[in-house]
């Protein structure tokens, strides 16, 4: 247990104007406060949307009306420069009131690729919940396939991670990997001021992996619950840990066994918990 | 028979001590009941005894009779007596808010409802809380957020489906959703779309076309699928927090067994909790509250607050009240207000109760005359007493000076026993100007200014004093000083068979002679103190006689008080300046000449005289009419005036003095102007008693006495007055020395022998007065008068006839 967990200098955030992805910015300037870190805004122009646009017959159903409204590039570029603006606005607001340095880009193109690629300049990749791409992708396979750049990865399911006091749930097991889970689920609790629970594998060396970690994790000063289960066990113990919390943060690491692509997938689109996960 | 001056012994009553039997007032108990003020405690009796609507009472009197203090006694003791009163709170009205509904509870019990709906209150919060976080609720929530999720999200996820199969992908917009064919997974460029053949666009287009109207179908289902989970989350609300709630509000009710209108607001409001659910859920993210519901008002749990209108869980016995500052709000209640985002708001919770809510049950004591200058109070206590409840009423929103939305809260039922305290003066002007009044104050509590002096009352008196003193903390009266005291509420009650029991004014005197007491650093007020304390009032109050004194010293003001003049006599007033009253000389003369029978009041020609003034000088007339004018016409014209009066002149306490100047005049005797006079008279001569005798005696007295007596000096009064002599001790010594003399006049022709030294004079036996008596001058005098202007008219009656003989002549 003596891997480091990554050094979070720089967090982007991904940004589309709507209020799940101003949520996530609101906790992202909160997290970069608390850690020092600087923070980048990036809203992307999706060309899928463009070349929608430019079709003869790119027509849009609403649920408001049963009229079709007809979508043509004018307007389609005029929206995208107010939701950019929009967003510049709120990033300037939200970092302004808390000191943090900001920037902001506008990209253009698959809104997938870009923010992979523009995430690799970044500790923390940062989303809300539904409204990143065009194209109806669950945002839950958009995680797990599309976000593979940064060393971690924030989905926010609500306004705040979580109602307040929530705790933060992390998932781990002994090995390598143990330490930098740890310790990122800390910096995430101490920033919130939240409770730290961690769901740990039931075994022989439970009291030692619980000692270590607790000598880790004092540093940080948190309350911790701990929870062990058997493997078999670990998918109730973490539905048991998820339901008790009443919403929160998750965190895992992506190469955990039992969370796989299609799990992961789940938990994002379904669960009410936020979720960082470690790549 | 010649009238003899007054002795000493009558011109002021001497408290005898041995009715004192004590060394001081520091072991005198106070009077038991109040001192001679049985009339008013019979009527308080009556008042309070009778419990129909209309027996309120009005206690009269002169203010500083202590008639506050006694009537509140007095209310206090019976009230003691009586059963503590049912209270009344407030609560909202879950149907009409604007109408709050008044709930009644037995005595006593308001205050514990009240904590009782606070800890209810309490309970419910913790209880709904517990109830819709519940691991349970929140999985029913989401399970029916999740239906109707998966409904939405199935439906366009299947037409998705059908839209890939043909390559054709489903593209989200902030204004909604479209469709666009693909190309290596990637929507199809403008550009290559162009490349495609004219078929193969028509192919995509068509298709298109049908998955929008799928998709529409689709989207057409969503607002009903919005408004069943609203439903359904609306019901499931109700359910988890009626089951919730059902319990302790249950609970609450079987402790108010009995009272139905308790038991239905505890329903209404156990409906209301359940109704507004959604004000109760915890806040979703954009703030807003649950969807769907109506809201509960800003307040949340306020609304289930009870608002008491009394408290009466101390008393013993029914309340008793005194409102000292009787606006319209501090007697009937009101609505208040709070600011909120620049607006006023109101709810029950700002009823405020005014007097008439507290008092409810019980006696409500009020001011007459504040109660009368406050706008509107009277006007709301009669309208509270006529319809026997208090309606809180905006005021301004009667009188249309605000539009804020108020409340108009359930009237309460009125139970009360008014008790208006004021002066005579205003009872009687009401009872005058007021029909209502008298049916709604139906006793009336007189207040006595005086007691009887007698044997029996001067032992009790001595017990007031010792009282008052106990009650100020003052040092006791030894017993002279208790003899001068009651000799002065004699002089207070201007009369020397009573006793003045104005207590505050006596209080005072206390007070003062105790400061003097002080000075000296005695243990005990003596009579010197006494005397010198009525003597600083006295000083204080006496500039304004001392300045019109020295006016006359200084022969500004003519009065003469030696020597003798005919037609000119010294007349006696009155003036009255805040409390202190004196008396003032002033000169009335008269002149007579031939005339046609009129006696001119030079005051009332120039309208300085008041009509009473104008009856007395009337009144002569008929005197010399029926005196002088049995067998001849008057022939005389004589005129009267108060010399240098500048004011006003009203009263017939000059009557008798104009009329010995008249004869004066008449009879050309001269009347001594050492002398002053007071009395009124009647037509038949007889002088009649008048008011302020001590204070008229005592402005001539120090007159004389600053210019220096001769011994001939002294004051003609209606022997009706005698009783009525509690002069200064300096007075009543210099009579005693002979500097000064008092008469007591029965009859003008007294009078007038003592004003000029001659005989009256008695008609004989031919009817005619002696010659050189003052009635046979008189008499000689208009019979001269008579026949001259019988003699001036021959003339005038020749010369009347003299054109018509003329004409006579001239037809012939």
């Amino acid at each position: 247990m003596t891997s480091s967990a990554p050094n979070i200098r720089c967090i982007l955030v991904g940004l589309d104007a709507s209020p799940m992805s101003l949520g996530a910015l609101r906790s992202a300037v909160a997290l970069a406060a608390a850690l020092g870190a600087e923070i980048i805004g990036a809203f992307v122009e999706d060309t899928d949307l463009l070349s929608f646009s430019a079709l003869p017959f790119a027509t849009l159903t609403g649920s408001l009306s049963p009229r079709k409204v007809r979508m043509g590039q004018a307007e389609l570029g005029r929206a995208m420069r107010g939701q950019a603006s929009h967003c510049r606005e709120a990033l300037a607001r939200e970092a302004g009131a808390q000191g943090v340095a900001w920037s902001f880009r506008v990209l253009r193109g698959n809104v997938g690729k870009e923010l992979n690629e523009a995430s690799r300049d970044a500790d923390l990749l940062s989303l809300g919940r539904a409204g990143i791409s065009a194209r109806r992708h669950s945002c839950g396979g958009f995680t797990a396939h599309a976000s593979r750049s940064a060393p971690l990865v924030l989905i926010q399911k609500d306004a705040h991670l979580g109602s307040e006091g929530a705790p933060v749930v992390v998932l781990t097991l002994p090995g390598e990997r143990a330490s930098p889970l740890l310790q990122v689920a800390a910096v995430l609790a101490a920033a919130q001021g939240r409770a730290l629970k961690v769901i740990a594998p039931e075994g022989a060396h439970r009291s030692r992996f619980r000692r270590r970690a607790e000598e880790l994790l004092s540093r940080w000063a948190l309350e911790l619950h701990w929870i062990f289960s058997r493997p078999r066990g670990t998918s109730a113990a973490l539905v048991e840990a998820l339901t008790g919390a009443r919403g929160g943060v998750l965190v895992i690491d992506a190469d955990n066994p039992w969370v796989d692509d299609r799990r992961m997938a789940a938990l994002v689109d379904r669960s009410g918990f936020s979720l960082m996960i470690l790549r | 028979m010649a009238v003899r001056s007054l002795s000493p012994s009558k011109l002021r009553r001497r408290c005898v001590l041995k009715l004192l039997p004590f060394r001081d007032t520091s072991k005198l108990e106070e009077p038991q009941g109040a001192f001679g003020q049985q009339r008013a405690l019979d009527a308080l009796q009556v008042g309070t005894g009778i419990r129909h609507s209309g027996y309120n009472l009005f206690v009269l009197g002169p203010s500083g009779m202590g008639r506050h203090r006694l009537s509140m006694r007095y209310v206090e003791a019976v009230a003691r007596q009586r059963p503590v009163p049912d209270e009344w709170c407030y609560v909202q009205n879950f149907d009409e808010p604007r109408t709050p509904r008044a709930l009644r509870l037995p005595a006593g019990t308001a205050k514990r409802f009240v904590a009782e709906m606070t800890q209810l209150i309490t309970e419910l919060r913790g209880t709904i809380t517990v109830a819709l976080e519940s691991d349970e609720y929140r999985g029913r929530r989401e399970a029916i957020e999740q239906e109707y999720k998966e409904l939405q999200e199935g439906g366009v996820e299947e037409v998705q489906e059908r839209a890939s199969k043909d390559d054709i992908a489903l593209i989200q917009t902030p204004s909604g959703v479209g469709f666009a064919p693909m190309k290596d997974g990637e929507v199809m460029s403008p550009e290559e779309y162009e490349k495609l053949s004219a078929t193969r666009q028509k192919k995509i287009e068509g298709r298109v076309d049908v998955l929008q109207t799928q998709l529409q179908e689709v989207m057409r289902q969503v607002p009903r699928w919005v408004r069943e989970s609203h439903k359904r989350l609306k019901e499931l609300n109700e359910e988890v927090i009626a089951y919730a709630v059902e319990e302790p509000i249950e609970e609450l009710a079987r402790r108010y067994e009995g009272l139905p209108r308790v038991q239905a607001y505890l329903e209404a409001m156990k409906t209301d909790v359940v109704t507004h659910a959604a004000a109760f859920l915890p806040q979703t993210e954009d703030g807003s509250e649950g969807p769907g519901e109506e809201s509960v008002d800003a307040h949340g749990f306020e609304r289930y607050k009870v608002n008491p209108m009394t408290n009466l869980s101390e008393l013993e016995g029914a309340p008793v009240v005194y409102e000292d500052h009787p606006t319209y709000h501090n007697l009937v209640g009101q609505v208040e207000h709070r600011t909120k985002d620049n607006a006023l708001s109101t709810d029950f919770t700002l009823i405020k109760p005014g007097a008439l809510h507290r008092a409810n049950g019980g006696y409500l004591l009020l001011d007459a005359r504040r109660i009368l200058m406050e706008s509107f109070s009277y006007e709301a206590l009669k309208q509270a007493l006529h319809g026997r409840q208090i309606r809180i009423q905006s005021l301004g929103q009667q009188l249309s000076l605000i539009s804020t939305i108020t409340l108009e809260p359930e009237p309460i039922p009125l139970d009360v026993k008014i008790v208006l305290i004021g002066e005579r003066s205003l009872y009687y002007r009401l009872c005058q100007l007021d029909p209502e009044f008298r049916n709604l104050f139906k006793i009336a509590a007189d207040f006595e200014e005086t007691v009887d002096w007698t044997d029996e009352t001067v032992p009790r008196f001595a017990q007031l004093i010792g009282g008052l003193v106990r009650k100020s903390e003052l040092r006791p009266l030894d017993r002279r000083a208790v003899a001068q005291v009651i000799e002065h509420s004699a002089r207070v009650a201007g009369d020397s068979h009573k006793l003045s029991i104005r207590v505050e004014r006596l209080a005072d005197l206390l007070r003062e002679a105790d400061y003097w007491a002080g000075v000296e650093q005695k243990k005990r007020i003596g009579a010197d103190d006494i005397n010198k304390a009525i003597e600083a009032q006295i000083h204080r109050g006496s500039r304004v006689r001392e300045l019109m004194q020295e006016q006359v010293v200084r022969e500004t003001f003519l009065i003469d008080t030696s020597g003798e003049r005919v037609g000119q006599i010294n007349g006696l007033a009155v003036l009255q300046l805040g409390n202190y009253a004196f008396g003032r000389p002033s000169r009335i003369t008269c002149s007579v000449r031939l005339g046609k029978g009129e006696l001119v009041d030079i005051e009332r020609e120039v309208q300085l005289g008041g009509p009473l003034h104008s009856k007395g000088v009337m009144i002569l007339n008929g005197f010399l009419g029926a005196r002088f004018g049995q067998r001849r016409p008057l022939s005389l014209s004589a005129r009267l005036v108060f010399e240098q009066s500048y004011g006003g002149v009203d009263g017939d306490s000059a009557s008798s003095t104009e009329l010995y100047a008249l004869l004066s005049a008449l009879a050309d005797a001269p009347i001594k102007q050492g002398f002053a006079v007071t009395g009124s008279v009647n037509q038949v001569g007889e002088v009649q008693a008048i008011g302020g005798v001590n204070e008229k005696i005592e402005g001539f007295f120090d007159l004389c006495a600053e210019r220096g007596f001769d011994g001939e000096q002294g004051v003609l009064i209606p022997e009706a007055n005698v009783k009525h002599l509690m002069l200064r001790q300096d007075v009543v010594d210099a009579v005693r020395e002979g500097l000064f003399s008092v008469y007591a006049i029965a009859t003008i022709d007294q009078g007038i022998e003592v004003l000029t030294g001659v005989p009256a004079g008695r008609r004989g036996k031919q009817a005619h007065y002696p010659a050189d008596s003052i009635n046979g001058r008189v008499e000689e005098k208009l019979r001269v008068y008579a026949s001259r202007a019988r003699a001036s008219m021959r003339p005038a009656k020749a010369a009347q006839k003299k054109p018509h003989r003329g004409a006579e002549s001239g037809d012939v």
